[in-house]
C-alpha cells in the first residue's frame, strides 16, 4: 500500500497541464502556480518545484493591473507579491460545478449506496484495454482514504468495477450501463477518487467482467456509478 | 436485365458464400435433416430471419420487417416455435447484446408473431417449450410463456449473457462472470450452492450451447488478451473436466456453434472479425460431421503443430449468416407468411 504513494506524486508531476484552478493553496509554490495558469508546465522536478522558474523574461509576461511583473516587485516587493498571489488563488480559480478539491458534486453526493473518497492503488497489466468489440467493466483496487457514506471503514482496500474504462467517465455511459459517468478522464495509480458506489455489483451490471485480482479477493466488489477526480 | 443482375448482386449479401466448399455427399446426407434459421443482413441493410436446409438449399425469408432487425432465433424442442430478438435498425446486431431486446415467440414458420418485449432477456425454452428461462439482473427467472408470469427464481451467479437451459431441465448455461480473471462458460446445476467452469479461465469463452445428450457443452475457446489467435470450437463436459478441440481455422474466428439435434453434426459460424458487432465480422455459416472432428479447417502450421491430430478440412459452407439455430421438424416448411403486422 505504501508504495502508491510516490507512485501517485509520479503521477502527478506526470501528468501534464492541469484544469485551471487545481494547485495547491501554498505560499512556496505561489509564484510558480502563478505561470500554471498561464498555461506553462512549470519546468522543475514537481509540484513544488515552480519557485525554479527561468527567470524576468517569464515573469514579464504577467502584468498585473497592467504593470509588468518586475517593476510592480520593485514598487512594492515580496509582501505585495504574496498579496497578489493570493488574490489570484482566490479570483481566478473559480470551480464551476465540482469542487475540485474534493471531487464533490451533486450526483457523486446522491447517486448510488456507497459514498468514498479512495486512492487507486495500481493499474493492473492488462486490466485496461481499449478494444471496441467488448463492453467490459475491469476490476480496481482502492485503499479508501474518507467514507462520506455507507457502510466502508476509512483504510479499508476495496474492489471497484468500472464499466469501459479506457474512456473518460463522461462518456462511458450507454445502452448496457446507464447512469454512469463524473469527472475522470483518464484512471492512474495513485489517484484519488470521489466514488458512489453500488453494491451487490451483479444487480448493476450484466456484462463481462475483466478482473485481475481473481482470487486474490473476497466479498464485495462494487459497481462506480461516479467516478470524479479529487485530487 | 441490368436490374435483375443488380438485384441478384444485392442478394448476394445474404445468399452468397466466402468460397466454395462444397462436399456433395456431405450435402446430400444433410439436405433431408430439417431446417435451419438464422439471421442475416438483407439487401437493405437490417437484419431478417431466414430458414434454409441443413445443405443451405431452399433459403426462404421467415421475417420481412425493414424498420427492424431480428436476431437469435432459437427454435422449441420440437421445433413447431420459436422465439427470437427484435430490435430497432438503428440497434447494431452485437453478439453480446442481441438478447436484451424484444422477445418475440412464433410459430416456427414465422406466423402468429407475438412480441413479448423487453423483460425477458436471454430467454431459453424448457424442455417442454411451455416456459422459458430468462437472465435479469437479480435472478434467472422461469418464465410460463402462456401466461407470462415467474413461476420461480433461481440466482444467476454470474451468468451475464447467452442463457441456455438444458435439454433434460436440470442445468443452466451461460456466459459467466466470477470464474477467472476473464468470462468463461460456467454450468449452473439447478438447486446446487456454485456454478462451475466449463472453459479454462485463462481466456475470453462464449457462446455456449447444450450437446443434444444434455452432457457435454459447445463453445467457442476465445482468445487470450494481448495475445494473437482466433476463437474456435470447443466441446467440453459439464464438469469442464474434459475438453476438445472439435473445429478451428487459422483466419476465422469460429462462434455460434449448434449441434444437430442427431448429434451427427455442428453447425457453426466463420468470422473474419472478430464479434462483437456483427455488421462488419464477414460472418458466414459452415457445417460438418462429427465424425470429422477434431478439424482444421485450412492448414496452417501453428494451428497444426497445436492439434497434430486433426483431421484435414471437410466442411460445406453455407454462406452469409450468423446464430443459426437447428431443427429436425418439417414444421418450419409450413405455409410461410413473412412477419408483418405482429401482434402486440
Amino acid at each position: 500500500m505504501k508504495r502508491a504513494f510516490p507512485r501517485y506524486f509520479a503521477n502527478r508531476i506526470g501528468t501534464g497541464a492541469r484544469p485551471l484552478g487545481r494547485f495547491d493553496v501554498r505560499t512556496s509554490a505561489a509564484l510558480g502556480a502563478f505561470r500554471y495558469v498561464a498555461g506553462n508546465k512549470p519546468r522543475g522536478s514537481g509540484v513544488n518545484a515552480p519557485l525554479q522558474y527561468s527567470g524576468a523574461t517569464t515573469l514579464n509576461t504577467c502584468k498585473p493591473f497592467g504593470i509588468p511583473i518586475r517593476d510592480f516587485l520593485n514598487a512594492f516587493g515580496l509582501r505585495a507579491v504574496l498579496v497578489l498571489a493570493a488574490f489570484t488563488l482566490t479570483s481566478c480559480n473559480k470551480p464551476s460545478e465540482v469542487s475540485t478539491k474534493s471531487g464533490e458534486d451533486a450526483q457523486v453526493k446522491s447517486l448510488g449506496t456507497v459514498e468514498v473518497t479512495a486512492r487507486l492503488v495500481e493499474i493492473p497489466d492488462g486490466a485496461i484495454f481499449e478494444r471496441d468489440l467488448y463492453d467490459y467493466a475491469t476490476i480496481l483496487k482502492y485503499e479508501v482514504v474518507a467514507v462520506q457514506r455507507g457502510a466502508v471503514e476509512k483504510g479499508a482496500i476495496i474492489y471497484v468495477a468500472h464499466y469501459n474504462p479506457w474512456k473518460p467517465r463522461a462518456e462511458a455511459a450507454d445502452q448496457r450501463a446507464k447512469n454512469i459517468g463524473g469527472t475522470l478522464k483518464q484512471f492512474r495509480a495513485g489517484q484519488l477518487h470521489r466514488m458512489a458506489l453500488e453494491t451487490p455489483m451483479d444487480d448493476h451490471f450484466m456484462g463481462g467482467i475483466v478482473d485481475k485480482y481473481f482470487g486474490k479477493h473476497d466479498g464485495t466488489s462494487y459497481w462506480a456509478v461516479w467516478t470524479n477526480a479529487a485530487d | 436485365m441490368t436490374r435483375l443482375m443488380f438485384l441478384l448482386l444485392l442478394g448476394g449479401a445474404a445468399f452468397g458464400g466466402d468460397g466454395p466448399s462444397r462436399e456433395p455427399a456431405l450435402a446430400e446426407e444433410l439436405h433431408t435433416l430439417g431446417w435451419i434459421v438464422f439471421s442475416a443482413q438483407t439487401p437493405h441493410g437490417d437484419w431478417d430471419l431466414y430458414l434454409m436446409r441443413p445443405d443451405g438449399s431452399e433459403r426462404r425469408a421467415l421475417t420481412d420487417t425493414r424498420e427492424f432487425n431480428e436476431a437469435g432465433a432459437r427454435f422449441s424442442p420440437d421445433g413447431k416455435r420459436l422465439l427470437y430478438y427484435r430490435m430497432a435498425r438503428s440497434d447494431a446486431v452485437d453478439n453480446n447484446t442481441y438478447g436484451t431486446f424484444d422477445l418475440v415467440l412464433a410459430d416456427s414458420n414465422g406466423g402468429n408473431a407475438v412480441v413479448y418485449g423487453r423483460d425477458f432477456p436471454w430467454a431459453s425454452w424448457s424442455s417442454d417449450g411451455w416456459q422459458l428461462a430468462c437472465l435479469k439482473p437479480k435472478s434467472i427467472q422461469i418464465i410460463d410463456v402462456a401466461s407470462r408470469q415467474v413461476v420461480r427464481t433461481l440466482a444467476r451467479q454470474g451468468i451475464v449473457q447467452q442463457l441456455v437451459w438444458s435439454p433434460d431441465g436440470k442445468a443452466f448455461i451461460g456466459t459467466a462472470n466470477g470464474l477467472g480473471p476473464y468470462w468463461n462458460i460456467g454450468r449452473l446445476v439447478d438447486g446446487a450452492e456454485k456454478i462451475n467452469a466449463v472453459s479454462e479461465t485463462g481466456r475470453y469463452n462464449c457462446t455456449p450451447d447444450w450437446c443434444p445428450d444434455g452432457r457435454h457443452i459447445l463453445y467457442s475457446r476465445g482468445i487470450i488478451p494481448k495475445q494473437d489467435g482466433r476463437a474456435q470450437l470447443w466441446v467440453a463436459s459439464g464438469d469442464g473436466r474434459e475438453r476438445t478441440m472439435l473445429y478451428a481455422e487459422s483466419d476465422r474466428h469460429i462462434y455460434g456453434a449448434c449441434a444437430s439435434p442427431n448429434a451427427k453434426y455442428l453447425l457453426f459460424t466463420r468470422s473474419v472479425e472478430d464479434l462483437g458487432a456483427v455488421g462488419k465480422s464477414q460472418t458466414t455459416m459452415a457445417v460438418v460431421r462429427w465424425a470429422d472432428t477434431p478439424m482444421l479447417g485450412d492448414e496452417n502450421p501453428a494451428l497444426r503443430q497445436q492439434f497434430p491430430n486433426a483431421k484435414p478440412a471437410r466442411w460445406l459452407d453455407l454462406g452469409p449468416g450468423w446464430e443459426p439455430h437447428w431443427t429436425h421438424s418439417e414444421a418450419p416448411a409450413g405455409a410461410n407468411t413473412a412477419t408483418v403486422g405482429i401482434k402486440k
